[in-house]
């Protein structure tokens, strides 16, 4: 993914040295590096989740609100960032207990009519709209599996590990997702 | 649709999301946004822990603080115990190995406790096949949470308790006054009130983790001497209870713990 100019891992401290340097002292700006490394990763998750910026914005917060509160319990038995994914994806189940997703209706129209390319400069407004569509209509385990292995480069086993099932189940579900999203925009990747 | 590949598929949605990312300026904004959450939130937490300093003793204070704690305790009794002497051995022992001296202990949930859960989660299970959603018990009320259809392959089990807790200017250790016990499906949204408490009503959303932490989005909303009000998102390492509310009024504190366990496969036999 097309990460601008900001650095994915700032000079300096590892994760690991981060949290302890954090726990040790409280210090803000220790936290707010932390915070600065990850929020684009989490936020790259939660918005295709939810598909709206405000949304998008409010759970990002809620995720590190819950990782900083749940510091303590991080065995680091897995990578930082990873831990992070988890609590966003889970702050993504607990807002749809709350507010489940809308349902695209399936007679919608998806206006396929346009004949660009998959490659990134021909990306205009409508196949933008087709492709929100299309993930509005992944149920959002389906969903979940294209953000966290297709858009977001994780492996399934590391996938599977956020999603708390197997990898075998994380294979099944991209599988599932790509046909359907394959069905759904067809027209743009023929 | 099978001749498109995958990798066609997935550059069009990287393509895709990297449009959606949100520009630098956003993001400043809301690491800016989340450090003053954090910072509001720490010195919160340090206001608790100031509150919990030894204050002035009042004898006023401290003959309403003993009528409020006798009055809801007395609600506590009628209940089925929840500190047999075993259970609370086993917390004990739990409470020492965490070295923590301001926890609650009857928020613990003893290992006896939880295999009386599980069991009960199992029968449940069993008589209710596919449709056990969840399960309350609170003084002798007793709730049962059924979905209105069959769930292919259940979750996995997690029970909650609430503690609510009350000192009075003159005690030297906090009371238990009343619990609230939950055996809940993962994910699985509990919305219920109580016969008990007029007004009264709670909601949770629970998720295990798979690194085995618990998180759970709670609202409760309870009445007594002071109304309880509390909107709580936590991340909880199973078995560590966490203050999520705390009050005080005439010089009686009131908290409110909270704590979660994974029922596991052991549990559930």
């Amino acid at each position: 993914m097309e990460q601008r100019s900001r650095p994915e891992k700032p000079l300096g401290a590892t994760d690991s040295e981060l949290i302890s340097a954090f726990r040790g002292s409280g210090d803000r700006s220790v936290l707010d590096a932390l915070v600065r490394r990850h929020i684009g990763r989490v936020r790259a998750v939660i918005y295709p989740m939810v598909l709206d910026d405000t949304l998008a914005d409010d759970l990002t917060q809620d995720t590190f609100f819950r990782a900083v509160r749940g510091l303590d319990g991080f065995r680091q038995d897995s990578e930082f960032s990873t831990w992070l994914c988890s609590i966003a994806m889970n702050c993504v189940r607990s807002y749809f207990s709350r507010r489940p997703p809308p349902v695209a209706s399936l007679d919608a129209t998806l206006n396929l009519s346009i004949n660009e390319r998959p490659d990134s400069a021909a990306i205009g407004q409508e196949l933008s709209d087709t492709i929100r569509r299309a993930l509005e209509r992944l149920s959002p385990k389906l969903r979940s599996a294209i953000v966290l292995i297709s858009l977001n480069g994780l492996d399934a086993s590391q996938a599977a590990a956020v999603e708390g099932c197997t990898a075998a189940t994380m294979h099944s579900r991209l599988h599932e997702a790509r046909a359907q999203l394959k069905r759904i925009l067809k027209a743009h990747l023929s | 649709v099978t001749d498109i590949r995958d990798d066609e598929l997935d550059v069009l949605m990287r393509d895709w999301a990297a449009r959606q990312a949100a520009p630098d300026r956003k993001l400043d904004d809301l690491v800016h946004r989340i450090g003053e959450r954090l910072t509001d939130m720490r010195e919160s937490d340090d206001v608790v822990k100031a509150r919990r300093q030894p204050s002035r003793r009042n004898l006023r204070w401290a003959v309403a603080g003993g009528a409020i704690a006798a009055s809801i305790a007395v609600l506590i009794y009628v209940v089925r115990p929840f500190n047999s002497s075993v259970s609370l051995e086993t917390n004990d022992a739990r409470h020492a190995n965490r070295g923590n001296a301001d926890i609650s202990i009857p928020s613990l949930i003893g290992d006896l406790e939880l295999s009386e859960k599980a069991r009960l989660a199992r029968e449940l299970q069993q008589e209710f096949p596919g449709r056990f959603a969840w399960l309350m018990e609170t003084g002798n009320e007793m709730k049962l949470g059924l979905s209105e259809d069959e769930r292919a392959r259940p979750s996995r089990f997690v029970a909650v308790r609430y503690v609510i807790e009350t000192q009075g200017p003159d005690d030297r250790v906090w009371k238990a006054v009343r619990t609230l016990d939950f055996v809940t499906q993962s994910e699985e949204t509990v919305q219920t009130s109580f016969a008990s408490n007029h007004g009264a009503s709670v909601a949770i959303w629970t998720y295990t983790m798979p690194d085995g932490m618990i998180s759970v989005d709670s609202e409760l909303v309870l009445s007594g001497p002071v109304p309880i009000r509390v909107s709580s998102n936590r991340l909880l390492s199973s078995g560590a209870p966490a203050e999520i509310w705390q009050s005080e009024r005439d010089g009686v504190k009131y908290r409110v713990y909270q704590a979660a366990e994974i029922l596991e496969n052991e549990h559930l036999g």
